[in-house]
């Protein structure tokens, strides 16, 4: 049976309490940055950000560690700007940042970033171009890991429609962990896709992600806790 | 006012032009539990909140799409990103 993904059981979650607000960020480009910061100190003034601790405490226990209203501000792709920009933005108002990386962009050679990016889906802006690397590195990835939250989008940006096989898991479900674990020295917890499927679509990629070992799945209307 | 004008529609309009290299797209995700039930919020404000947000999301369907199916996922997506439009300032010059 399909999943339920529509809007009765989408109410009554979140008049239940049981929702977090999110604002999606892609590319955080430099001439952008003092824009980023005024958007994300004005919502620091209203809101507490979520680390994962506080995700794992309100799931066992329905309560925030905050008598604030929540939010997750999150960085899409692992674009280097997400770590030159954005990061500095979030660590300097004091928030944590969530970074769903897409691992094979980062693992991929400087010289063919802009190709990679420009078969997966991963938006450019013109300003970026002239760079060395448009992806972070490992060493941000891990410096990332410190204070933030760094997950796997999987490897080359695919959805559940584009990993037919079991090779194709490994590559784009199983790697991605593996090697973002060894950069971090810690368990990345959480998972998407592109487009944000949710869980519930296919068996055989549930199955992928929880035996994967991560816990949460980001999906386009849901946060699932699966493991 | 012609649903063209009303607010969750221009609110709509706003957030979906936004520009992805420059600006956040709000949204608000429900938080559900694949194993088992969720636990109870006893928060009056959390709850408070949800009860706001859910009323967004029935007033956006309500008034712009009727007649769509429950299950319509991307409807909801719309219907979700009208609802957090006040994270931003998407909205703000919504009438």
């Amino acid at each position: 049976m399909p999943p339920d993904l529509g809007f009765t059981r989408h109410t009554d979650a979140i008049e239940a309490g049981h929702f977090v607000r999110l604002v999606n960020y892609h590319n955080t480009p430099a001439s952008q940055g003092p824009a980023l910061r005024a958007e994300l100190a004005a919502l620091s003034k209203r809101f507490d950000t979520v680390t994962l601790g506080d995700l794992d405490t309100f799931f066992a226990t329905g309560h925030w560690q905050t008598t604030r209203r929540v939010f997750i501000p999150v960085f899409y792709e692992g674009y280097r700007n997400s770590a030159e920009v954005a990061a500095p933005i979030c660590d300097e108002l004091g928030i944590t940042g969530w970074f769903p990386i897409c691992t094979g962009f980062v693992d991929c050679p400087a010289t063919e970033q802009e190709y990679f990016a420009r078969a997966h889906y991963i938006g450019l802006v013109p300003e970026e171009l002239s760079h060395h690397r448009l992806a972070m590195t490992w060493d941000d990835v891990a410096a990332l890991s410190e204070r933030h939250v760094v997950t796997p989008h999987t490897s080359s940006h695919v959805g559940i429609n584009d990993t037919s096989t079991r090779a194709d898991l490994e590559r784009e479900v199983y790697q991605p962990k593996r090697r973002m674990d060894s950069a971090t020295g810690q368990s990345a917890a959480a998972f998407a896709w592109l487009h944000g499927s949710a869980w519930g679509l296919s068996e055989r990629h549930d199955a992928a992600v929880h035996d994967a070992g991560y816990r949460y799945l980001i999906s386009n209307t849901m946060l699932h806790r699966i493991s | 006012m012609p649903v063209s004008q009303s607010k969750p529609l221009t609110v709509l309009r706003e957030a979906m032009t936004r520009a992805t290299d420059r600006d956040g797209i709000p949204m608000v995700v429900a938080l559900v539990d694949e194993r088992g039930t969720m636990p109870v919020v006893k928060d009056a404000p959390v709850r408070d909140d949800g009860a706001v947000l859910a009323a967004r999301v029935r007033e956006a369907r309500e008034l712009l799409a009727p007649s769509m199916r429950d299950g319509d996922n991307g409807g909801v997506i719309n219907a979700l990103l009208i609802a957090a439009h006040d994270l931003t300032e998407v909205g703000t010059h919504a009438t």
